[in-house]
Formats: structure tokens, C-alpha cells, sequence
């Protein structure tokens, strides 16, 4: 299951609001913020996905300035693809038109 | 015994470069490429080098023994640019200290204690020869610029973890030959 | 607690982000740390800023260091001394038997404790009959623990009858005391490292603090980070440090060109009527010379006009400029709270009180004390040479409570409180350590013992001391944990407990207790001060026939080394010795040390007040129970201190005097000593950390690039450094450090051709009697190219 930590920039006055709504996401974790809106927010979900798509949703919050990556941790999702567990959906090949639009 | 004869490793074989990470060519040294070409394992780079920072490998390196190498973890190179002085061949050409690129110094953030905010040390800070250039603090944390490192490695030496912090990426030993260099040799 | 793997996953990442943004996360990731079973508290062995640790114990033996995130004073950070000190203890070179030998020439021989005691004391004795009691002495150490200090002074002043107690923090801040006595009436800073967070502008001068107090500068730079705008950082300096590159300005001047400067900017001050006229008129006075003769406003202005910014630049050089005087004195004047911080830069002078007094004239005229940030703040360097030394009685010139052993009323009062017979302390001060080294040179002095430090290298032109010391007429004594230059001299070696080895109190710069509880026992017969002293003022009272030196450790009789001894010592020490003196420490028992891990700044004469921490900011009424307590009027703050009976502070008229010893056509550079971050002192035991070791294996000289290009030498060349007293021969490092002129040494290496010691000069403050270690005039010469060197520690 991939770790993440990522700094999120929030603006200060928005800042108690959403960590009250973070605090109702059971996949989050907030470590650390300080009066300049910074988190320190740390996500754990199930696969790479999840996480994309959870950081997608987290974005959007209210006052979300930005969401960024400071560490991943994927190496237990590695060994499941490896073990044949999970398989990703990963294309080879260039996008053909209708795929991509 | 027999087995320390035999190349190094088996795989990898006769023909793979020594050079690595913290293992480094001398001050001055031409690009991997041609450099066991152009050097003739005279060791007086070696002979000369009064820190015994340079060792020269031995049979198990394969087409590259008798060449000279650093081991900057064990011994750095305190640029005393004596061994640029003596090579015959110009493989060490002569480049002044500021000009020497054996590497570039790589801070891994994640293990150094600092940047992890475990503790301050400013070790590698402190024993650079071009300190405040080629590594200066932000924030007390040390910070390297490619533009002075030398890779002469006092920091990878002086570092106190283990395994290291800092650690020479010899970054500049697999440029391509410069095209002056090959057209000297297509003539 | 082992982490679990996930949690350690998610800790790295929380404190990997932390990190881009610059957050403290009070979390700890290292897996060795764990690993250990237990965790002891205690403080660091080393540096004055008092950082809280905790020593990992696993299977009986140390493994680990780490701060602890709750501490007041280091908030969890260390620097790597302190994280790695713990290597110390289980190290094979720590000396675990007693050693003996007659003549110095000899070698030493193991012997057992009770034999060793027996020659220490019939030596002592032996000495005191045929030459008098001022023919012994002790010299400490501000790294010895409070109660050692305490104990070794009393046996000393009242068992043996002599004042001849001195110490190592009269190398390193007797001018800080004298500053602080002269100006506030009270020694030791008023305010605590809690203002830091609070100050605007920060006047960093005479010290290379990001070196020497690493963590607390850590906090300094966190200000200054986190208020970019608001928070300015002036640092004055001859050498750029690291301290001085985060420095918003940077002012170079010339080596002992200091009171020039203040003075400057005091002038500017007064000019441009940027003093604080209220302050002045509630609570200063002006004074002059040695008769401390009270003079007006008016007097101190026509002083102060001699020193314009212009005639100022003039004196400082470097890039000193009368309009960056002017600019400096207004940011230390107008900023909502300026704090000064300052060390061995100011303190080791031929003028250190002077220009203590001076830092001190600024906070005075511009009313820059007493109010949350605005504090002038001395740093120490040693962990314990507030709390042991000068509020133990370490000095030769005072008693144990802040008290002068001139005052008859205050030295018979020690003699009541002790239960001696009146008279039994002497009433003239004994030697300091430049005369003590110097009688001992003459053959005065017969036995002296040395506890916890290490003179031969830390004197300067220490080869002069040294050769007293080696005389075979001298018995000296060492109590140390490793050999060191001056176990080389001794006749015995009493090998003691390091730290968490025993237990007792340290006190840091901001008047804060803190206790070390005993995690280890110590290797082999190594046994704690307290247990040595004890045994040896046993003998002492045999060999002497005196009743009243057992007098002195009677109350102490019988009791477990490891624990109840230091206890019972340290409760003598505050309930009875501090009680109603400025640094009254009743509060502060064992029991609520134990209870509160950050320990209590005094005044906390009471339990109550000891159990909220004690007091942050001296003379403040409603902070400090003892302004209120001494309060002889309705102003806010009241200066109770003991050696101003005006309850005023004062101003000094100080005129400037430069170095001992200037540049000539025939030595023409200045030479300056200092430290670097991974070694403290003389190295004997950061030399043994090997991580520490590796980092810097031997001192070099630092010359600016302009002078080394004029001389011809090249980095890492050996260089001849020579001055009037001796010759050094050191590899070079050129860069932009010392300014022109001027070349720079770190002081900790012992070997014999890089002991800079061997060449420093050992002129010293007449007021303070500290030397001025950081001040000479050398030449310099390229004797050769690089040479390879090798790290040197004295082994036995």
C-alpha cells in the first residue's frame, strides 16, 4: 500500500476549516501545520490509483492552494504487481484519437 | 586465495570501468572512455601522491589495472594537484584545483541528519575546500552547487553517518570523448 | 518501543515533507534509537546552551543519544557532539584504575584507591605543614557537576584553610561576571533564551555562536527566518563564520578595535537622542573609574563625544564606515527588542569587563532590558560554569551563593552556615589561574590538584605553565575520564564517573538547574568526585589531626555515591548556602528536579515557584518573587542585586584601550583562536568520537585568499606560525574567513607542532583576570607544500 507525504498550501485563514474536514477522511493523516498554511499531511491507500484519485478530491477542498508530492513510498504495491496481485493498467503503445479525447 | 586472481566480477567482467560512485579518477582525468587507452600505468601519480589517496587496481580489475583510482570514502583528494604534474601522458591533464571535476558531491536528504531535522551537523560544510562555494547552508542545511565541486570527496569522508550522506556521483567521467578529442584521433 | 514498519513509513514521509517547508515535526524516525530498552534524562556533557537528552541504554550499555522535542531549551535538536557523546562512555582509552608515580619521569604503576587517597592526602598534608595552607590548591573545571565544585571548594576554604580555588571558567567568562557585577549589581543574564522568540534585533558580537551553540543559534536563525522583514541579525566580528553569513550585516573590524565601536555606537545613541530618557532617569546612574565615582548625564556625554562614528571607523578598519556605525546604533536602538548575545570574543580581553560594560551601556541608554526579548545576554561555554562555578563558589574570589570572600560579613556567615569555627576561611582571595600557574612556575604552590580539565593545553602560552608543572617539586593530581596533555605531568590520575555515570546538577547560561540522573555505573574502578573527595577529606582530617576538615563532610558520611551523596550535598548547598542570596535555589530539591526534566532557573526560593519553572526574567516585579520580595518602591522593576546598594544599574564612562599585543613590521598579523563544531575544547573526548574525529583530524590555519596570495601559499600548504612566545607548524586553509591581516586557529588539536596554546599570550583583564587568548601578533611563513598529517590524541 503506497505512503505519501505531501505539503499542502492552504490559505491561513481556510486552515482550521479543513483540517476538520481532513480529520473525517479516514485515509488521511495530518503530522504538522503551521500559521503560514502549511500541512504536513500524510496519505496511505490501498493502491497508486486510489491515492491520485484521493489527492484529486483533497484538492478541490475549500482554500487548497496546492497539493504537492514530497515522498512515496511504493514498494509493497511493487511486490504485489510482481506476485502477480494487482495488475495496472498500463498501455504500451500511443494513444490512438479516440482514446485520448 | 585463487578467487581474488580472478576478475572481479564474474559477470561484469574485464572490461567493466572501476569508476563508480566514490571511486574516483584522479585530478584532471580524461573522460572513462579513452582513459585506459591513453594511460600507460606508470604509477607516478600514485608514487608522488603524499596522502595515498590514489591506488593503483591490481590484475583483478581486468583491461583496467594499473590504472590509478580514489576511494574517497577511505582517503579524499586534498587537491594538492602534484599527481597532475607528473603523468606523462597528459591522462591527468594539468587543471588548476578550481578546475578539477572528479565528481560531483550528492546530498541524499533523506539520510542526512540535517536535512532531516534530527540534528545539526555541518561537517561536509565545514571541510570543503571551497566552502560557501562549492557547498553553503540554507538554512543550516548544506547545499551543493555543481558549479564549484570539485568532487574531491573531504565531505564523503568527513561525513558521520554511515551509510553516507553525501556521496561523489562521478557525473562528468562518462561524457562523451569532446569532439576535438576524437578528431585529434581521426587524424 | 519499537516502530512498526508502516509507522515508520509514514513518519519518514510526514518529516520528508516537513522538511521541504522548513516545519518542525516532533517526531523521531532513527531505528537505533528505537531499539534501546530504557531512556535515562539528563543534559549534554558539553556546550553552555544546556540541551535536554535522553541516553538509550540497551543490555546495560549505552547505544543511543536524543533530544527530546518537549525541552525548553533545545526542542528536541542536538548537534552531533551531543548525539554521539554516549560512545564515550564504554570507550576502551577511559582510565579505570588509579595511577601512580613518584617522579614524573617514571612511569605510572596501577595502585589501589586506598593507597591512592592515602598519597593525595599525605602529600596535601605534607605540603600544608612544611609550607602553609596557601601552598595547595584546586583547580576545577566548569564541566565538574555543582556538587563536586561545592564540595571540593568547602573542603578546601574551610578544611584546609585556603582560598586557592580556581577554575577553568575564569578562562572563559570571569570579564562576563565582572560585566554583569559592574553594571547590573548581579551576576548572570537577566533574561533567558525564551526571548530570543520574542526579539527583533539581534546583536551578535565576539561570538561564532552557529559553531560554538549550534542549537541555540538554531533558534536565533528560526527567528530571523521565520519574521524575514521584521527580525535583522547584526553580527560584529573579525572573521566571517558561518554566524556571520546569515547576518543581514556584518561588521569586520580590526582584532581588539571592540570598544571603539561600542563606544561609536553609543555616541550615535546619545547624538541622536535615541536613549530612553525614562529608563535613564528611574533606574541609572553614571560611574567612572575604580572608585566607581557617580557622575551626571552630562559628564558621560562629554566622555562619549571623543568617540564619533568618524574617529571610530578610523580605530575599527576592516568595513567599518561612520555611516554604518550610525545605521547599526539606530536598528540597536529603535528595534522593538534588541538582544545581544556574546562570548569569548568579548570576554577574552586585556579591557573583557570594559567591553562587557559597554554591551551593557547600550541596553542601558536605549532601554533594552527587562522587557520580553530586549535582554543582554552572555553565553557560556562550559555546561555547568554558571551553575558549579560562579554560583558554587569556584573562584578563588568568591564563596558559594554569589558571595565575596572579602566581605567579612559574608564569609563569616558561610563559616556559620558550614558549622566552623569563625576565621577558618581566610580572608584575602587566593590565586587566580594565571598566578596560580605562575606560583606553581616559582615552586609556591606544592600540590595541586586538577579535576576535570586540562590546563596544559587550555593555559595560554601554555609551555610557560607547563614548565612549572613539571617540576619534580610540584605533586599534582588529575581526576579525569581520559589521558590528556596533563595527565602527561601528573604524579597520580584518579580516573571518575563520566556523565550518567553519577548523578547531579548542571546549571546552563539561563540560570537553569537541570539534573543528570546516574544511567550506568562507571567502567572499572572509575568512581564519582563527590565519593573521591569525600574519601580524601577523610585522610586529610588523620594526616592533619584536624576535627574540623571531617567537619566538613560529616554530613555526608556514609552515604550511596550514585545518588544520595550528590542529594545530600546539593540540598546543603541550596537550603543553606543559597538561601537569601540572589541565586536562591530552595525550591529547586531533588525531588522536584526529578519531577520536572527542564530543570528551574533561579530565583526559586520556594517549591511552589521552583515547581512552574522558576523565574524567566530577573527584577521583574510580578515574574521575579525576589523583586518583589526587595522592592523599595512602586517601579516595575526593582535591581536588587547584591553589589549595587543603590538598586540602580550603572553606566561606565570606559575609554577604549586596544589589544595586549598589537601587529609590528616584525610580527604583522593578528592571530585569533576559536572553535570549530565537531571538536569542544581540547578534544580528548571529541577526539575519540570517531565520526567527529574523521571530520576534522587535525587544526589548520585559516588565512584570507589576499594574504596568502601575497606569501605564496597555496591550500593545505604547511605554514610556520610564529609569535614572541613560540612556533606552531600548521596546514593552511585559504579562504575568506579572517579578514585581511589576520590569521585564524582552532585551539582543540594536542599535537605538540599544532597546540596553539603554545604561542597565545597570556596577558590578562586586570579586572577580571581573564587572559586574552584571542588576541596576539604573529608572522607567517610557507615552509613547504602538503603534507599528509595524522590525528593526535595523548594515550598513556
Amino acid at each position: 500500500m503506497p505512503i505519501g507525504g505531501f505539503v499542502v498550501h492552504v490559505q491561513p485563514e481556510e486552515k482550521e476549516e479543513l483540517l476538520r474536514e481532513l480529520s473525517r477522511h479516514p485515509q488521511v493523516e495530518v503530522f504538522g501545520h503551521d500559521e503560514k498554511g502549511h500541512l504536513i499531511v500524510v496519505l496511505e491507500t490501498e493502491t497508486s490509483e486510489e491515492m491520485e484519485a484521493l489527492v484529486e478530491e483533497l484538492s478541490r477542498l475549500r482554500g487548497v492552494i496546492n497539493f504537492n508530492l514530497a515522498y512515496l513510498h511504493a514498494e509493497d504495491e511493487v511486490k504485489k504487481i510482481e506476485a502477480g496481485e494487482i495488475k495496472p493498467e498500463i498501455r504500451f503503445h500511443r494513444l490512438r484519437p479516440e482514446e485520448s479525447s | 586465495m585463487g578467487s581474488l586472481l580472478l576478475p572481479r566480477l564474474a559477470h561484469a567482467g574485464l572490461l567493466k570501468s572501476p569508476v563508480g560512485i566514490n571511486h574516483l579518477r584522479p585530478p584532471g582525468a580524461v573522460p572513462e572512455e579513452i582513459f585506459p587507452a591513453k594511460c600507460i600505468r606508470c604509477g607516478r601519480c600514485a608514487e608522488i601522491c603524499s596522502y595515498r589517496s590514489i591506488r593503483v587496481l591490481d590484475i583483478r580489475y581486468g583491461v583496467y589495472a594499473g590504472t590509478p583510482l580514489i576511494n574517497v570514502e577511505e582517503v579524499p583528494c586534498y587537491l594538492c594537484m602534484k599527481c597532475v604534474d607528473v603523468c606523462p601522458t597528459g591522462t591527468l591533464r594539468r587543471v588548476s584545483q578550481e578546475e578539477v571535476r572528479m565528481g560531483l558531491a550528492v546530498i541524499n536528504r533523506r539520510q542526512c541528519v540535517t536535512w532531516r531535522g534530527l540534528a545539526l551537523c555541518r561537517t561536509c560544510y565545514n571541510v570543503c575546500p571551497f566552502k560557501e562555494k562549492a557547498i553553503h547552508l540554507d538554512q543550516l542545511r548544506p547545499v551543493i552547487d555543481e558549479r564549484f565541486c570539485t568532487g574531491c570527496g573531504l565531505c564523503v569522508h568527513g561525513c558521520p553517518l554511515t551509510p553516507k550522506a553525501i556521496n561523489i556521483e562521478p557525473v562528468y567521467a562518462f561524457e562523451r570523448k569532446s569532439r576535438d578529442v576524437r578528431e585529434e584521433e581521426a587524424l | 518501543m519499537a516502530l512498526s514498519r508502516r509507522e515508520f513509513l509514514k513518519r519518514t514521509a510526514a518529516l520528508t515533507a516537513a522538511s521541504l517547508v522548513g516545519m518542525n515535526l516532533p517526531l523521531k524516525v532513527d531505528r537505533a534509537q528505537a531499539d534501546a530498552d530504557r531512556w535515562v534524562r539528563g543534559t549534554c556533557r558539553f556546550c553552555g546552551v544546556g540541551c535536554r537528552v535522553e541516553l538509550g541504554i540497551k543490555d546495560g550499555r549505552p547505544v543511543a543519544i536524543r533530544g527530546v522535542p518537549q525541552s525548553r531549551t533545545n526542542m528536541g535538536y542536538l548537534c552531533m557532539k551531543g548525539m554521539l557523546f554516549y560512545q564515550l562512555m564504554r570507550h576502551p582509552d577511559r582510565l579505570t584504575k588509579p595511577l601512580y608515580r613518584e617522579s614524573k619521569k617514571e612511569k605510572f604503576r596501577e595502585i589501589s584507591w586506598e593507597e591512592a587517597l592515602s598519597i593525595a592526602a599525605k602529600k596535601f598534608a605534607e605540603s600544608i605543614k612544611n609550607h602553609g595552607p596557601d601552598s595547595v590548591a584546586y583547580y576545577g573545571s566548569g564541566q565538574a557537576l555543582t556538587e563536586e565544585t561545592y564540595l571540593f571548594q568547602k573542603i578546601m576554604r574551610a578544611g584546609l584553610r585556603t582560598n586557592n580555588v580556581e577554575g577553568n571558567p575564569r578562562l572563559c567568562m570571569a570579564s562576563a561576571v565582572g560585566g554583569y557585577i559592574t553594571s547590573f549589581g548581579a551576576d548572570e543574564p537577566i533574561g533567558s533564551y525564551a526571548d530570543i522568540e520574542q526579539a527583533f534585533c539581534f546583536f551578535i558580537i565576539g561570538s561564532n555562536m552557529a559553531e560554538a551553540h549550534p542549537v541555540l543559534f538554531r533558534r536565533v536563525m528560526r527567528r530571523k527566518l521565520d519574521n524575514p522583514r521584521e527580525v535583522t541579525v547584526i553580527n560584529a566580528d573579525p572573521r566571517r563564520s558561518p554566524t556571520s553569513r546569515i547576518a543581514d550585516i556584518h561588521l569586520q573590524f580590526k582584532p581588539g578595535t571592540d570598544l571603539a565601536l561600542l563606544n561609536a555606537m553609543a555616541y550615535v545613541i546619545v547624538e541622536e537622542k535615541l536613549y530612553n530618557e525614562d529608563f535613564l532617569n528611574n533606574y541609572c546612574t553614571f560611574r567612572v573609574g575604580k572608585e566607581k565615582k557617580e557622575v551626571s548625564f552630562e559628564d558621560y556625554k562629554k566622555f562619549i563625544s571623543a568617540y564619533t562614528p568618524e574617529k571610530a571607523a578610523d580605530i575599527c578598519g576592516g568595513n567599518i564606515t561612520p555611516d554604518l556605525i550610525r545605521k547599526v546604533a539606530r536598528i540597536f536602538a529603535t528595534s522593538p527588542a534588541t538582544m545581544s548575545l556574546w562570548t569569548m570574543g568579548i570576554n577574552q580581553r586585556i579591557r573583557g569587563v570594559w567591553a562587557n560594560n559597554l554591551i551593557h551601556n547600550l541596553h542601558l541608554l536605549t532601554g533594552q532590558l527587562c522587557r520580553p526579548g530586549a535582554d543582554s545576554f552572555s553565553l557560556t561555554g562550559q555546561p555547568n560554569a554558571c551553575g558549579g562555578v560562579r554560583e558554587g563558589g569556584g573562584l578563588c574570589h568568591i564563596l558559594p551563593g554569589h558571595r565575596p570572600v572579602k566581605v567579612d560579613k559574608l564569609r563569616h556567615e558561610v563559616e556559620d552556615l558550614w558549622g566552623v569555627p569563625r576565621g577558618r576561611i581566610p580572608a584575602k582571595p587566593g590565586y587566580h589561574t594565571i598566578a596560580m600557574f605562575s606560583a606553581v612556575n616559582e615552586g609556591k604552590i606544592k600540590a595541586i590538584w586538577i579535576n576535570c580539565t586540562s590546563p596544559a593545553q587550555s593555559l595560554p602560552n601554555c609551555d610557560k605553565y607547563r614548565k612549572g608543572m613539571a617540576r619534580e617539586d610540584v605533586f599534582i593530581i588529575v581526576t579525569d575520564i581520559f589521558p590528556t596533555k596533563t595527565t602527561e605531568l601528573a604524579n597520580l590520575i584518579l580516573p571518575t564517573a563520566f556523565h550518567f555515570e553519577k548523578t547531579g546538577v548542571f546549571g546552563c547560561t539561563e540560570r537553569r538547574s537541570q539534573l543528570t540522573l546516574k544511567a550506568i555505573d562507571p567502567p572499572g574502578e572509575a568512581k564519582p568526585e563527590v565519593w573521591i573527595a569525600r574519601e580524601w577529606a577523610l585522610k586529610l582530617a588523620e594526616e592533619l589531626n584536624d576535627p574540623v576538615i571531617k567537619k566538613c563532610v560529616e554530613p555526608f558520611l556514609g552515604l550511596e555515591p550514585g545518588y544520595e551523596l550528590p542529594k545530600a550535598i546539593w540540598t546543603e548547598y541550596t537550603q543553606k548556602l543559597t538561601a537569601g542570596r540572589d541565586n536562591d535555589l530552595r525550591g529547586a530539591t531533588y525531588e522536584v528536579l526529578q519531577q520536572l526534566p527542564d530543570g528551574v532557573q533561579w530565583p526559586a526560593p520556594t517549591k511552589e515557584w521552583a515547581l512552574k519553572g522558576g523565574t524567566y526574567k530577573k527584577f521583574v516585579r510580578g515574574l521575579d518573587p525576589l523583586a518583589d520580595e526587595h522592592a523599595i518602591d512602586e517601579k516595575p522593576y526593582q535591581f536588587y542585586g547584591p553589589a549595587h546598594k543603590d538598586h540602580k544599574l550603572w553606566v561606565w564612562l570606559r575609554p577604549y584601550k586596544g589589544p595586549a599585543e598589537e601587529p609590528d613590521a616584525e610580527y604583522p598579523f593578528y592571530l585569533s583562536t576559536g572553535r570549530v563544531i565537531d571538536h569542544w575544547h581540547t578534544s580528548s573526548m571529541t577526539g575519540r568520537i570517531k565520526e567527529l574525529m574523521r571530520a576534522n583530524p587535525y587544526a589548520y590555519i585559516e588565512i584570507n585568499p589576499k594574504d596568502a596570495q601575497r606569501l605564496g601559499i597555496k591550500p593545505g600548504d604547511m605554514v610556520l606560525v610564529e609569535t614572541r612566545r613560540g612556533k606552531n607548524i600548521l596546514p593552511a586553509k585559504v579562504y575568506e574567513g579572517p579578514m585581511e591581516g589576520m590569521v585564524f586557529v582552532y585551539w582543540y588539536d594536542m599535537a605538540e607542532d599544532r597546540m596553539i596554546n603554545r604561542v597565545t599570550k597570556d596577558a590578562f583583564d586586570p579586572g577580571s583576570k581573564e587572559p586574552e587568548f584571542k588576541i596576539c601578533a604573529c608572522r607567517i611563513k610557507r615552509l613547504s607544500g602538503p603534507k599528509p598529517l595524522k590525528p593526535y590524541l595523548v594515550r598513556l
